[in-house]
């Protein structure tokens, strides 16, 4: 399908900075420091929507990877009661940056950074997203950052100068602790504003991508399922985040200026504090979760050979869980002191929510019916992310309902829950993307059999683990402690066991993946059989992803028996 | 860098800004008068319904989106009255304090 | 907006993106001005949330106390230089560069003349005592912050009106003046300072929060159209091609649209 005309996605010139790189360029012809400097130039100066997901890849897994063993140290510790490896204080720094770290740096970006980069321009058929330059400037919001976070966590501005204190208290940093502790709060809210920067930029993006950027013969309802998802996710990305930046923004003022308005001291309301938290923190949920839908979507079509049941739905239903979700936030909050107005409105509205996201559960199962049905890696990670989601949608029921939630609230259930729907949702959902498209984004192929066992050992740990969780939360143990009653113990060593058996896991899949991109054998264009246009384009994709306006001979998901054209 | 749609841009005339800004001014003292009335509670509803106005105007003239298409007014409307009523769902739980 | 994605007269694969998509690069403006919105709309939010629940009659009295021919003026500036920045466009569309750069400089200027007069009402504040009370700078200047420690307590045992109570003058340790003593007296005495509720100290914060950041972005406004001045002067903004002026309007109008909610909010809510 590639020309010799154009270039791989390997070698990119759309870059800013030209005049620099081709100077580097020039010199590097004898000098092999200054081809690395060109190499590195011509990455992180590059426009090219698929080397943006690259470097967005790259450094998300490393983040991932110090979150993880973050969450390993807390595994560690919990092993028995009492204080095993780190201080009570060091404990609370530790769940804190866990909590950052995974949810700033690699579960919002998420999909839409690295997938919704590459794929969606060559979806809808478009050589690039609709501002190329921004989305390079999202990265450097989300690299500068990721810096900021960094530095935190030893270095800060106390009254007393400079602070070796990490961020603790919990990554949600409520008032009036988080604006009245010596640790770096600050720095690590400019970090969470920078990031919030980057979110916001790379949704002005895909909106607009979406609006503007499809091929000629492509109306709205004959995108794929996964733009969809993205472009509903970007809605939100927009609309939801400068809440938060302007609410840590005024914990950053109170902070420095002792403006005080959520010291309750000089006339604040903790609470107020908590309402704007929440109006971003839950619509941010969904954008965890929504775009790994919109890749189930793709999966479970592919790999079914079969049409997707309900495709307009499932589209709307993107919709429906993006605004129904902006209504429920308060349900983070029924023990924190509003009136039972507010609580028993937010609790029925809360409920309303797992119907668009039930009619997607359907629609896929649906889809599955007599379809031809390969188990291939990405299939079970998407049939993985079905059975996870669903439990921790069921889990998050209790939680709506005010009298149960009252027992359960700041419990290790909360955990679990949150764990089976953000990481058993939009992690899992992660890992079947990479799965699935890894081929065409590398040009190789890997090894089933090791990812099988990947998953496998994943798929065990994971439960076990996560339903631990759950059942000591019931029976009583809170969330954000160092340390815990006995009776607690063997469940918390089951789960940690199991921890480091899903740890294992996911070790063994990123191996064998990383084994695939230099040894892996040589991938054909569509290995899965998929309709939809990524399928169509060369392996790698070149430059600019098609070298003309691709014929929509079919739609996407032109299987046996389409209902969709 | 020339694009094909200069016929559908609008040139909007600085006599219509004029007469914008002139209303615009209007309503600024309407708003400083009626703040000199005791109404009691009535008096924020009015500032803010003044102030609305004076928007709008900004919005539908300055900002061009009177002369927008159809699409894009509706998504400027749309996000707007949304973010006000998930805003307004917040004093479910102050308003009944 | 899904008409305008088939009208391409060239290929978008051999060219590249260097085609300019005019309505893209505005709705991707607008997409912009909603976050900018959102982003004082939480302020405003907490604003109306203490306003309603707890502080009605606090605000009102703490109110009184801002400048309003000051707030007032500001807000003709702004006014005006919205009006001075949509000229600037319509000279741009018709072709007239000087003009049209003549327009965008009396729109920084006004954009200027708005953040000296802010300067001085801030001053003026900073001078009484009212200012965010941990800005070590400021109490080193202007002594301790009269929104450092609140006084609902003698308030509430003084049973004056709150307007009496503000009235009433204190020193820096918080004693009132002596009863019958004449406001010049007690000034020389040092009794310069006020006291205030905590519905006035949440009050006094909101107005520089949220004007701090407006002017903030007011500042930003002029460093980006001065951008736009120079972009014009090297005719890479011109009548075929003024996307980006445009959308730097659209920022301004945004800017002039807060100040026009700002100014009722804050200086006409007594």
């Amino acid at each position: 399908m590639s020309t010799q005309t154009h270039k791989s996605f390997y070698q990119s010139d759309m870059l800013i900075f030209k005049g620099l790189y081709d100077s580097l360029f020039e010199l590097g012809k004898n000098n092999w420091i200054f081809r690395a400097l060109a190499w590195i130039c011509s990455w992180i100066f590059s426009t090219d929507h698929k080397r943006v997901c690259m470097l967005y890849l790259v450094f998300m897994i490393i983040f991932f990877t110090v979150g993880a063993a973050f969450g390993g140290i807390i595994r560690l510790e919990w092993m028995w009661p009492g204080t095993q490896f780190i201080s009570a204080q060091v404990y609370n720094s530790i769940f804190t940056l866990h909590g950052v770290i995974m949810i700033f740096m690699f579960v919002i970006p998420g999909i839409p950074a690295t997938l919704g980069n590459f794929f969606l321009p060559i979806l809808l058929g478009a050589p690039d997203v609709s501002f190329p330059r921004l989305n390079l400037f999202s990265w450097y919001c989300f690299i500068i950052g990721a810096g900021l976070a960094f530095l935190a966590l030893f270095l800060g501005i106390g009254e007393t100068g400079v602070n070796f204190m990490a961020p603790d208290g919990g990554w949600t940093f409520y008032v009036p602790y988080s604006v009245s502790n010596e640790a770096n709060i600050s720095m690590a809210l400019m970090a969470a504003f920078t990031l919030g920067f980057s979110s916001i930029f790379t949704g002005i993006n895909f909106v607009a991508t979406v609006h503007r950027m499809r091929s000629p013969k492509m109306g709205w309802f004959q995108m794929p399922l996964f733009c969809w998802a993205i472009y509903a996710t970007a809605w939100i990305q927009v609309i939801a985040t400068p809440v938060v930046g302007i609410t840590l923004a005024m914990v950053i003022v109170e902070r420095a200026f002792g403006i005080g308005m959520f010291d309750a001291a000089l006339g604040g309301d903790p609470v107020l504090y908590q309402h704007m938290f929440w109006i971003y923190s839950h619509p941010a949920v969904y954008i965890m979760v929504v775009p790994g839908m919109g890749l189930i979507s793709e999966i479970i079509a592919v790999f079914s050979q079969r049409t997707i049941f309900g495709y307009k739905a499932i589209a709307m239903s993107s919709f429906g869980i993006a605004v129904i979700g902006y209504f429920v936030w308060a349900h983070h909050m029924f023990t924190a002191g509003m009136t039972d107005t507010a609580a028993i409105t937010f609790s029925f509205l809360t409920f309303l929510v797992g119907v668009p996201t039930a009619i997607k559960i359907f629609n896929w199962v649906a889809t599955l019916y007599k379809g031809s049905i390969k188990l291939d890696p990405p299939m079970v990670w998407a049939l993985s992310f079905v059975f996870l989601f669903s439990i921790g949608g069921f889990t998050g029921l209790l939680l709506g309902a005010i009298a149960a939630d009252l027992h359960v609230h700041d419990t290790l259930y909360v955990v679990g829950h949150f764990h089976y729907t953000m990481f058993g949702g939009g992690g899992v959902a992660f890992f079947a993307g990479i799965h699935y498209w890894f081929p065409k984004m590398f040009g190789r192929m890997y090894n089933f059999t090791a990812a099988h066992i990947g998953w496998f050992l994943f798929f065990i740990g994971f439960n076990v683990h996560y339903g631990s969780m759950m059942i000591i939360g019931i029976q009583g143990m809170p969330r954000r402690y160092h340390d815990y009653l006995p009776h607690f113990q063997d469940m918390h060593m089951i789960g940690s066991i199991a921890a480091f058996v899903m740890l294992a896991g996911m070790a063994v899949f990123s191996i064998n993946l990383m084994i695939a991109l230099f040894k892996g054998e040589k991938a054909t264009d569509n290995p899965w059989k998929g309709k939809t246009l990524e399928w169509e384009t060369a392996t790698p994709p070149i430059l600019l992803n098609f070298e003309k306006e691709p014929e929509l001979a079919h739609g996407p998901y032109a299987y046996e028996g389409e209902w969709v054209k | 860098m020339s694009h094909g749609h200069d016929d559908e841009v609008h040139i909007v005339s600085y006599a219509s800004h004029t007469l914008v800004w002139l209303g615009l001014l209007m309503l600024s003292g309407l708003t400083v008068a009626a703040a000199g009335i005791n109404l009691g509670d009535l008096n924020l509803l009015v500032a803010m319904v003044i102030a609305t106005i004076k928007g709008s105007l900004v919005v539908a003239y300055f900002m061009h989106v009177k002369y927008e298409k159809p699409g894009l007014q509706s998504i400027i409307l749309i996000v707007i009255v949304f973010m006000f009523v998930v805003f307004c769902e917040a004093f479910v739980d102050f308003g009944t304090r | 907006m899904s008409e305008e994605a088939g009208v391409h007269e060239h290929n978008r694969f051999e060219v590249g993106l260097e085609h300019a998509d005019y309505n893209g690069d505005k709705f991707g403006m607008w997409l912009f001005v909603f976050t900018e919105l959102i982003l004082f709309g939480g302020m405003f939010f907490a604003f109306f949330v203490y306003s309603k629940t707890m502080y009605g009659a606090e605000f009102h009295e703490a109110g009184s106390h801002l400048n309003l021919f000051m707030g007032g003026g500001n807000t003709i500036v702004l006014l005006t230089s919205s009006l001075t920045m949509v000229f600037g466009i319509t000279a741009i569309q018709y072709g007239k560069k000087y003009l049209s750069m003549f327009w965008i400089i009396l729109t920084i200027l006004f954009a200027l003349t708005f953040m000296v007069v802010k300067y001085y009402e801030w001053g003026y504040k900073f001078k009484h005592h009212v200012f965010p009370a941990k800005i070590t700078m400021l109490e080193k200047s202007f002594g301790v912050s009269d929104l450092k420690t609140p006084y609902d307590k003698e308030f509430k045992e003084s049973g004056m009106s709150l307007k009496e109570f503000n009235a009433v003058p204190v020193n820096a340790a918080g004693e009132a003046a002596p009863e019958g003593m004449s406001a010049d007296d007690a000034h020389d005495k040092g009794y310069t300072h006020s006291r205030y509720t905590r519905g006035q100290i949440i009050f006094y914060g909101l107005y520089f929060a949220m004007t701090g950041l407006h002017g903030f972005h007011v500042l930003l406004g002029v460093v980006v159209l001065l951008w736009v001045l120079s972009l014009t002067y090297r005719n890479k903004i011109v009548s075929n091609d003024f996307i980006i002026m445009e959308n730097v309007g659209l920022y301004w109008h945004v800017v002039d649209l807060i100040w026009i909610y700002l100014f009722p909010v804050f200086y006409l809510v007594s």
